[in-house]
């Protein structure tokens, strides 16, 4: 154990150090920290009843208390149980995998160490919740209370994440009983939902009649773990009685043999934990390196087109369409069914409000082009920036962007295709309108790598609190011909002729390509000078 | 004695290790070469305890997942991860304290000094080269001067002249009474200092010979290694097409049991019978 403790005091003592040395990390934590005392100490006005008197009249402060602790309760009790069938609560370094595991210490204390540090880490997490405050303030909860709710709510997160832990040390021991607790979960969570949507639908129930039943002493003590949960934060918010302190007692209990259960049993849990110390490890690399860190677990699957083409510059185009081939599964992919489930609302809307097809056109390019906005902060172009072989490789630098900057339009045109196809059958538009506004949705992904590529000219990154404001404020710049355009063409085609319909579009695609092919100059200038360090 | 028995190991569907058994004697120096994708790491991470695996390994008759063979490996891993926030000097006084160690200092600034670290003992882990850091990884795992190390390609990251320690330092150990068990495909940088070598290929162990078995035949590791594992395609398809019932016993036989390679006593027989032994198995 000295090893341990010596282990944290000289990391605590050297980051201190370090960040005298480098203080931003230590001023964003000063900044963070007394910007959460100072909203605690801040006076907010309680407004409860001012401006929906009848609607508190109704759901008193324990009414939404039981409501808010009851689903926080099953969230997190259901999490912890679900992931605890596949990793523990415990966290690790790779260091401590170089170090502590092949160390003659006993698994149950390394076991106590990863475990030490991952309630550290959501004990630190938690410090966010203190950014609530205001907005409780706003339900009549006094900063005492709120304290109050604050301390047992983390105790009860804390306890929680040694229930995650109990599961995973038993399911270690008895495997086959994995995928049973994990259906056993998901059919509770169904059950839960579907109860709860019986009583109000089928029964009629009522919010008053819900919560009566959820603060019933029989559901409270009835429902092992997470009803004593409950009861316990419902004590703190309206007052502790003895029925909340019994109910501590019985978590505390229920944990404790918990522990005594874990540390009679030897564990064999360095594969698991080392498997999932890497991935995060993978994870915060990327993070780091401005990577996307969505797919980073998901293995892709090698389908038979491969590097199917390419000669020069454009080899990079086929390498990224090769890329997209094997994430995506029969070409489906996220933005797809998202941009197809936009474009069934609009033929909702077309049908209930007897909207024209060319608004409604009007309306799906703009939801297109602000979903776009966040499915470009990662694209091909962004990766081939940090890659040396895209700075050494020979041929043209301007072409060699171009055909870079063409995978990720090219799929983002095979996931618009689908909603294009459910507007053009259910939506009464002409087609050259259907085409054309496809077109300017693309052009408006081109606007975005524009930002992008200026961005990384100019700030060596599109990463860091300093680069994505320059980058948000140069997009916004590129984007307003557009916008301008959208709106006057919008406003043209309602009120005067549809021909202004067609005409925005028109023009939003060749201004939003010549401005492209502008800064596809910048993305030039980056090669030529080369990798950033 | 290092002994590791029937030892398998599978990742999902695919067999890193298959049924691996062979001993490492006291004092000596054992290497376990194979081309990539071999399985030597994760032999390594098994005898380490990292992995769940099944047979049984055992480090001077106690089990090696046990904390008294745990105390009794020391380990260099491929890539040295270390404590960011550790100077190098931190990294020695904990791994001391982890293996209770006393009166360590001494010998701590004797590797210091070896490994010509001494003016760097002040340094963050994170602010150390990969080599650097790879020596640190070194000088921690003889701190406690554990009876076996497992150094997994411990050269590489490594510039000559701290090769050339390191070379002298395994001699030094090995005199010293430590045995060691080094993972690598380099085979020029080790090949004079080697007892006994273990070639492993598709999770198999293919052959072991012995250093003065192989010079007897005039043979050097480098020529056994490419004779082992070039024509194993050549030799699947020759067992394919030619086996017997008799020849194929031998060839279990020999395969399951890395004593029996042993026995036979000449490494040119060694290697070829292992080596028939495997592609039976694959077949």
């Amino acid at each position: 154990m000295s090893a341990i403790l010596y282990l944290y005091k000289c990391r605590i003592v050297n980051w201190v150090k370090q960040s005298l040395h480098k203080p931003a990390r230590l001023i964003l934590i000063l900044l963070i920290l007394s910007s959460a005392v100072a909203m605690l100490l801040i006076s907010f006005p309680e407004t409860q009843g001012e401006e929906y008197p009848e609607f508190f009249s109704v759901l008193t402060l324990e009414r939404m208390g039981a409501i808010a602790f009851w689903a926080l309760a099953i969230v997190i009790v259901f999490t912890a149980i679900f992931s605890g069938a596949k990793n523990g609560a415990i966290m690790f370094t790779m260091a401590d995998i170089h170090y502590i595991f092949p160390s003659p210490f006993r698994p149950q204390n390394v076991l106590l160490y990863g475990m030490l540090n991952m309630l550290a880490t959501v004990l630190f997490s938690l410090i966010f919740l203190i950014y609530q405050y205001p907005n409780l303030r706003n339900t009549g909860i006094s900063r005492g209370q709120f304290l109050l709710v604050l301390v047992v709510f983390v105790f009860g997160v804390l306890a929680t994440q040694l229930i995650q832990q109990m599961v995973y040390l038993f399911t270690s021991e008895h495997h086959w009983i994995r995928p049973v607790i994990r259906f056993i979960i998901l059919a509770l969570v169904i059950l839960i939902l579907g109860g709860v949507a019986a009583w109000f639908l089928l029964g009629h129930g009522t919010f008053t009649g819900f919560t009566d039943l959820l603060m019933s002493k029989g559901l409270l003590y009835g429902v092992p773990y997470i009803g004593w949960l409950v009861q316990l934060w419902l004590g703190a918010l309206t007052g502790f009685s003895w029925h909340s302190l019994f109910s501590f007692l019985l978590i505390l209990l229920f944990v404790g043999l918990g522990m005594i259960y874990s540390y009679r049993i030897e564990p064999d849990f360095y594969e698991d934990a080392i498997n999932a110390t890497i991935k995060r490890t993978e994870r915060e690399a990327r993070q780091k390196s401005g990577g996307s860190t969505v797919n980073v677990e998901r293995k892709p699957k090698v389908r038979k087109t491969g590097l199917g083409g390419g000669f020069g510059e454009n080899t990079m185009f086929y390498l990224h369409m090769t890329e997209q081939r094997r994430t995506r599964a029969f070409f489906i992919s996220f933005p797809m069914v998202l941009f197809a489930f936009f474009a069934g609302i609009m033929v909702l809307i077309a049908m209930e409000e007897q909207e024209s097809g060319s608004v409604i056109l009007f309306i799906f390019s703009g939801m297109v082009a602000f979903t776009m906005f966040f499915l470009a902060m990662d694209n091909p172009l962004l990766t081939d920036l940090r890659q040396p072989l895209y700075y050494y490789m020979p041929g043209n630098p301007l072409l060699k962007v171009l055909w870079s900057s063409l995978a990720p339009v090219f799929g983002t045109f095979v996931d618009l295709l689908p909603a294009y196809v459910i507007l053009a059958i259910f939506v009464r538009a002409p087609i050259y309108l259907l085409l054309l506004s496809l077109l300017a949705s693309l052009s408006i992904y081109l606007i975005y790598l524009s930002g992008q590529m200026i961005t990384y000219m100019i700030m060596g990154t599109v990463q860091g609190t300093f680069a994505t404001m320059i980058g948000l404020s140069l997009t916004f710049l590129l984007l307003i011909p557009s916008a301008g355009l959208l709106i006057a063409g919008g406003i043209g085609g309602t009120v005067a002729d549809p021909i202004w319909y067609t005409l925005a579009f028109a023009l939003v695609i060749v201004i939003n390509v010549a401005l492209f092919l502008v800064a596809s100059l910048a993305g030039k200038k980056q090669l030529e000078r080369g990798l950033n360090e | 004695m290092l002994e590791i028995s029937h030892v398998s190991k599978n990742y999902d569907k695919v067999a890193a290790n298959k049924d691996v058994t062979f001993t490492v004697p006291d004092q000596a120096i054992a290497l376990l070469v194979g081309p990539n994708g071999a399985g030597k790491s994760t032999i390594i991470k098994c005898v380490m305890g990292l992995l769940r695996y099944e047979g049984e390994i055992h480090i001077d008759g106690v089990l090696n997942k046990s904390q008294e063979g745990r105390g009794r490996i020391g380990y260099v891993p491929e890539i040295p991860n270390l404590y960011p926030l550790l100077t190098v000097a931190e990294h020695l006084e904990f791994v001391a304290r982890i293996y209770k160690l006393k009166n360590w200092e001494p010998y701590a600034q004797e590797l210091l000094d070896r490994f010509e670290m001494s003016d760097k003992r002040d340094k963050l882990g994170s602010e150390l080269s990969k080599g650097m850091q790879q020596k640190v990884s070194i000088m921690t795992a003889m701190l406690p001067r554990p009876r076996f190390i497992l150094f997994d390609e411990p050269m590489v990251g490594l510039d000559p002249h701290a090769i050339k320690q390191l070379k002298l330092t395994f001699e030094e150990l090995k005199s010293s009474g430590t045995s060691l068990l080094i993972s690598t495909h380099i085979l020029d940088t080790v090949d004079e200092l080697w007892d006994q070598v273990c070639i492993m290929m598709d999770g198999r162990i293919v052959a072991i010979a012995e250093h003065e078995q192989l010079s007897a035949h005039g043979e050097t590791l480098e020529d056994l290694f490419f004779r082992v594992t070039e024509p194993y395609g050549e030799a699947k398809a020759a067992v394919q097409l030619h086996s017997t019932p008799a020849g194929s016993a031998d060839a279990a036989e020999s395969s399951g049991s890395a004593d029996s390679a042993e026995s036979s006593g000449s490494a040119d027989a060694m290697g070829s019978t292992d080596t028939s032994a495997g592609a039976e198995d694959e077949t």
